[in-house]
C-alpha cells in the first residue's frame, strides 16, 4: 500500500526530528561547559524509504586533540616550574628593592668602609654588626623560603599523583563500561567523559593514547610506560624520600634511568624538587660559606672564628650543606648576645690601639678576594663582592627564563586549544539554525501525515 | 564515533573565552605599563635583560661602596685640614719664639720674660698637639684615645714632656685599593725638637745667667728650634700632598658616583615617554576590544527568531 508506506515514512521523519531536537537541545544546554563535545545526528534511509537514526557523532579532530594535549602537558610543565621558582624569587626582589642578599652584603661593605675611618667608634661598630646580622638573617630567611617552597612542591606532587590516579581509575571503570553495548547517546557521553579524563591526565604527564574499536582508551606516557591498559591501572607513586616517581615498577622520574616523563605538572614539580630548588640552596650555602670563610681569614678572633659562624662553630667545608640556614653573627661581637663590638677592631687581643684599623681594612679587602668555596655553579673567579649580585641575578634569570618559556608555551597552547575548542564546541547560532531545519522537517512530515490521512479519508468516503 | 564536520563554526564558549583572554592580557600589559610610568623603573628588570640586571646589582654595590668611601673621605679631609691648621699654629708659635730668640731684643735681665714666653709656647704647642677631631686625638698616632703629650711639672725637678701617643701613624682606606698613611705624630722629630728647644728655655735658670750664658742658651734654642721648624715644614708639605691625593680621590669618587647612577638608571629605568605612548595605545586597544566584545555579544540569531 503506497499511502500506508507514506504514513510510515512521515512518522519516521517525525521520530528522527525528535532525536535531532534532543541532540540539539543537549548541545545548547551544555554549550558553556568546557570540554563538552558538540554532537550531531547522522540519518540513514531504510530500503522501505523510512528515515532512521544512523549514528550520534562527536565532533572531534584527533590530530588537534593530540596537539592540544601535548601543548597542555608542555604548558603545565613550564608554568608549574615558573610558578615554583617565582614563589621563591619573590623574596629576592628587584634591584631597587633593598632586601636581597646583594643589598645586604652591600650594606655590610659600606658599614665596614665607615668603620675603617672610625675603628673605635661604637656607633660605626654597631652598624657593622647590625648589617652583618641583616645579611645572616636574609640568608636564613631565604633558606626557610626555599624550604617552604620545597615542602609545597612535595605536597603538590602528592596531590597531583592522587588526582592522576583517580583519573586513571575512573578511566579504567569507563573502559569496562565501554566494553558492553550502550545506546548511541550514552556511548558518546562516555566517550566525552573519557576524553575529559585523558585531558586531565595530560596536565599531569605527557601521554599518548590508543583507542580500540570498542572505544576503550589505553594510556601510556610519551616514553611508553603503561598507565591504563583497558581496565588495568598502573598506579603512579611518589617517594618523598628519594624524589622518584614510578608507575607500577617503571621509573617515571625526569632525567632518571627509566622512562622519564617530559611534560605535565608532575614533571615540572619533580624538576623543581630534584634540580632547581636544590641548586638554589647550594648557591645560598655557597654565599654563606664565602662570608664565613672570607671574614674568618680576614679577621680571625682569638678562638679562630670570624664575623660569621656556623651556628656558633667555625667554618668547615665539610659542613657547607645547609649552611645558609645556620649562618649567624659571632656572638662575642654581638652586644645583644653579651658580646662586644670592639672585638671587630681588636680581634679579642688586648692592647690594640684605638686607631688601628688594620683588621677592619682586612675585612674590606675580603670583598675583593676571589671566593674559593663551592658556589653551586655561580661561576669561577668571583669575588665576595660580586658573588651576591651573581647569586641574585642568576636565580632571577632562571625565573625570568622559566616565565618566558611558560609564556611561549601558553601562546602556542592557546592557539591549538582555541582551534580544538572551536572544532569541538557548540555554536549556539549554528545549533539554532539546525533547529530551524529540524522544525521545518517536523512541520513538513506532520503536513504529509495530515495530507495522507485526508487522502485516506477521501478514499474511504468514496467507497 | 567521531566525524569531521564540513561546516567550520566558532564555538560560542570559545569566542567568549577568546575575548576574555585578550582583555586579560591587555589589562595585565596596561597595568605593567602604568606601573612603569608611575615609578620610572622597569617592572621586572631581570625579565627585561637578566645579564644587565646582574650588572645593575654590581653597579649598585659599587656605588654604595663609593658613596661610603666618599662620605668617610670628606670626614678625613676635614681631619687633615684640622691637622694642617694645628701644624700651622705650632709653626707660628715656634717661629715667634725663634724670632724672640734670634733678635736679641730681650736682655739678660728680662730672662724671666723669655722663660715665661717659652713656657707659654710650650703649653700652646702641647695644647695644639693634644687637639682632637671628632673625639679622636690627631697627633697620638693609632692611640687616638690618648693625649699625645703631657707636661710634667713637679718642682723642684725640671719641667719635662711625656709622650703618651703611639709612634705608629694613622692610616685610612680611601678606596678599595688605596691606603693613605696620613698620620702626623707628636713623636715626630719636628715636634720633639721644637718642644725640646722651648723646654731648654723653660728649664734654664735665667736669673743667674751672664749675658754670654744667656746668649749661648738662646743660640742653642735657636738651632734646635730652627731644625724643628724645618722638619715641621717638611711634615706640612707631606700633609699637603696627602690632602691633594685625598682631594683628587674625592673628585674621582664624585665622578664615579655619577657614572654608577647613570649605569643603574640606564638598566633599571623605563623610557617613560615611550611607555606612556604604549600605555595610551594599550588603552585604545582595550576600548576597541570591549566595543567588539559588546557588539559580537549582541549579534546573535536568537535576536531574529
Amino acid at each position: 500500500m503506497t499511502l500506508s508506506s507514506a504514513l510510515n515514512i512521515a512518522a519516521s521523519g517525525l521520530g528522527v526530528a525528535g532525536v535531532q531536537t534532543e541532540v540539539t537541545s543537549r548541545n545548547i544546554a551544555n554549550a558553556d561547559r568546557p570540554g563538552f563535545t558538540r554532537k550531531s545526528v547522522s540519518t540513514v534511509t531504510a530500503h522501505t524509504g523510512e528515515a532512521r537514526i544512523g549514528t550520534v557523532d562527536r565532533s572531534v579532530d584527533t590530530l588537534l586533540v593530540r596537539l592540544e594535549r601535548a601543548g597542555r602537558s608542555r604548558l603545565a610543565l613550564e608554568s608549574t616550574r615558573a610558578e615554583g621558582i617565582a614563589a621563591y624569587t619573590a623574596h629576592l626582589g628587584q634591584p631597587s628593592e633593598g632586601f636581597s642578599p646583594a643589598a645586604m652584603v652591600e650594606k655590610l661593605r659600606t658599614s665596614l668602609v665607615t668603620l675603617s675611618a672610625f675603628p673605635a667608634q661604637g656607633a660605626a661598630q654597631l652598624q657593622v654588626i647590625s648589617s652583618a646580622k641583616d645579611a645572616a638573617r636574609t640568608l636564613v630567611s631565604l633558606t626557610k623560603s626555599l624550604a617552604t617552597v620545597t615542602q609545597e612542591v612535595d605536597l603538590n606532587l602528592r596531590y597531583d599523583v592522587a588526582a592522576a590516579n583517580d583519573a586513571m581509575q575512573e578511566l579504567a571503570v569507563l573502559n569496562k563500561r565501554a566494553s558492553v553495548p550502550l545506546d548511541a547517546l550514552s556511548k558518546v557521553e562516555v566517550a566525552d567523559r573519557m576524553a575529559g579524563l585523558v585531558d586531565t591526565l595530560s596536565e599531569y604527564m605527557d601521554i599518548q593514547t590508543v583507542t580500540n574499536a570498542q572505544g576503550m582508551v589505553s594510556v601510556y606516557t610519551a616514553a611508553g610506560a603503561e598507565l591504563v591498559v583497558r581496565d588495568q591501572v598502573f598506579d603512579v607513586a611518589y617517594n618523598g624520600a628519594t624524589g622518584r616517581l614510578t608507575a607500577g615498577s617503571v621509573d617515571l622520574t625526569p632525567g632518571g634511568t627509566g622512562r622519564g616523563i617530559g611534560g605535565g605538572s608532575l614533571s615540572g614539580l619533580l624538576d623543581l624538587r630534584n634540580q632547581v630548588l636544590p641548586a638554589f640552596g647550594d648557591q645560598l650555602d655557597g654565599m654563606a660559606a664565602a662570608l664565613l670563610q672570607g671574614f674568618e681569614d680576614a679577621n680571625p678572633m682569638t678562638d679562630g672564628r670570624g664575623l660569621f659562624t656556623d651556628a656558633g662553630a667555625p667554618f668547615s667545608p665539610l659542613l657547607q650543606a645547609g649552611l645558609a640556614g645556620r649562618i649567624a653573627v659571632n656572638e662575642t661581637l654581638d652586644p645583644d648576645a653579651g658580646g662586644s663590638t670592639d672585638r671587630l677592631r681588636t680581634g679579642g687581643i688586648a692592647g690594640v690601639a684605638t686607631g688601628d684599623a688594620s683588621r677592619i681594612d682586612a675585612m674590606l679587602t675580603a670583598f675583593s678576594q676571589v671566593v674559593t668555596v663551592a658556589t653551586g655553579g655561580l661561576g669561577a673567579g668571583l669575588t665576595l663582592a660580586a658573588l651576591a649580585p651573581a647569586l641574585v641575578g642568576g636565580q632571577q634569570a632562571v625565573r625570568a627564563n622559566a616565565e618566558a618559556a611558560a609564556e611561549t608555551s601558553r601562546a602556542a597552547s592557546e592557539t591549538v586549544a582555541s582551534a580544538r575548542s572551536n572544532f569541538e564546541g557548540v555554536s549556539i547560532d549554528d545549533e539554532m539554525q539546525k533547529l530551524l531545519l529540524v522544525q521545518q522537517s517536523y512541520a513538513a512530515n506532520a503536513k504529509v501525515l495530515i495530507t495522507v490521512s485526508t487522502m485516506l479519508d477521501t478514499l474511504l468516503a468514496a467507497v | 564515533m567521531t566525524r569531521i564536520s564540513t561546516i567550520s563554526t566558532i564555538s560560542t564558549l570559545q569566542q567568549s573565552m577568546g575575548f576574555r583572554q585578550i582583555v586579560a592580557r591587555q589589562t595585565a600589559e596596561a597595568a605593567r605599563l602604568a606601573q612603569e610610568v608611575a615609578t620610572g623603573l622597569k617592572r621586572d628588570v631581570f625579565a627585561s635583560n637578566a645579564p644587565a640586571a646582574t650588572r645593575s646589582l654590581e653597579g649598585r654595590a659599587h656605588r654604595a661602596a663609593n658613596t661610603a668611601f666618599l662620605d668617610t673621605n670628606q670626614v678625613l679631609e676635614g681631619r687633615l685640614e684640622s691637622t694642617a691648621d694645628a701644624m700651622t699654629g705650632i709653626s707660628g708659635l715656634g717661629r715667634a719664639f725663634l724670632d724672640l730668640s734670634l733678635t736679641g731684643a730681650i736682655l739678660t735681665d728680662q730672662g724671666n720674660v723669655y722663660r715665661q714666653q717659652a713656657r707659654h709656647t710650650m703649653e700652646q704647642v702641647v695644647s695644639l698637639l693634644n687637639s682632637t677631631y671628632g673625639g679622636a686625638h690627631m697627633f697620638s698616632g693609632q692611640t687616638t684615645d690618648t693625649a699625645a703629650v703631657e707636661i710634667v711639672d713637679a718642682p723642684p725637678a725640671p719641667v719635662t714632656l711625656n709622650y703618651l701617643g703611639s709612634a705608629v701613624p694613622l692610616s685610612a682606606r680611601i678606596d678599595d685599593n688605596t691606603t693613605l698613611n696620613y698620620g702626623v705624630n707628636a713623636t715626630d722629630d719636628a715636634f720633639r725638637n721644637i718642644l725640646s728647644a722651648v723646654s731648654d728655655a723653660v728649664n734654664a735658670d735665667v736669673t743667674t745667667m751672664t749675658e754670654t750664658q744667656f746668649a749661648t742658651l738662646r743660640a742653642g734654642v735657636t738651632t734646635l728650634l730652627d731644625s724643628g721648624l724645618q722638619q715641621l715644614t717638611t711634615l706640612q708639605a707631606r700633609l699637603g700632598n696627602h690632602q691633594k691625593v685625598l682631594a683628587d680621590r674625592i673628585d674621582g669618587q664624585h665622578a664615579l658616583e655619577n657614572l654608577y647612577v647613570r649605569e643603574v638608571t640606564d638598566i633599571e629605568g623605563a623610557d617613560v615617554e615611550e611607555t606612556a605612548v604604549r600605555l595610551q595605545s594599550m588603552e585604545t586597544q582595550l576600548r576597541a576590544t570591549y566595543e567588539v566584545t559588546a557588539r559580537m555579544g549582541r549579534l546573535s540569531l536568537l535576536d531574529y527568531l
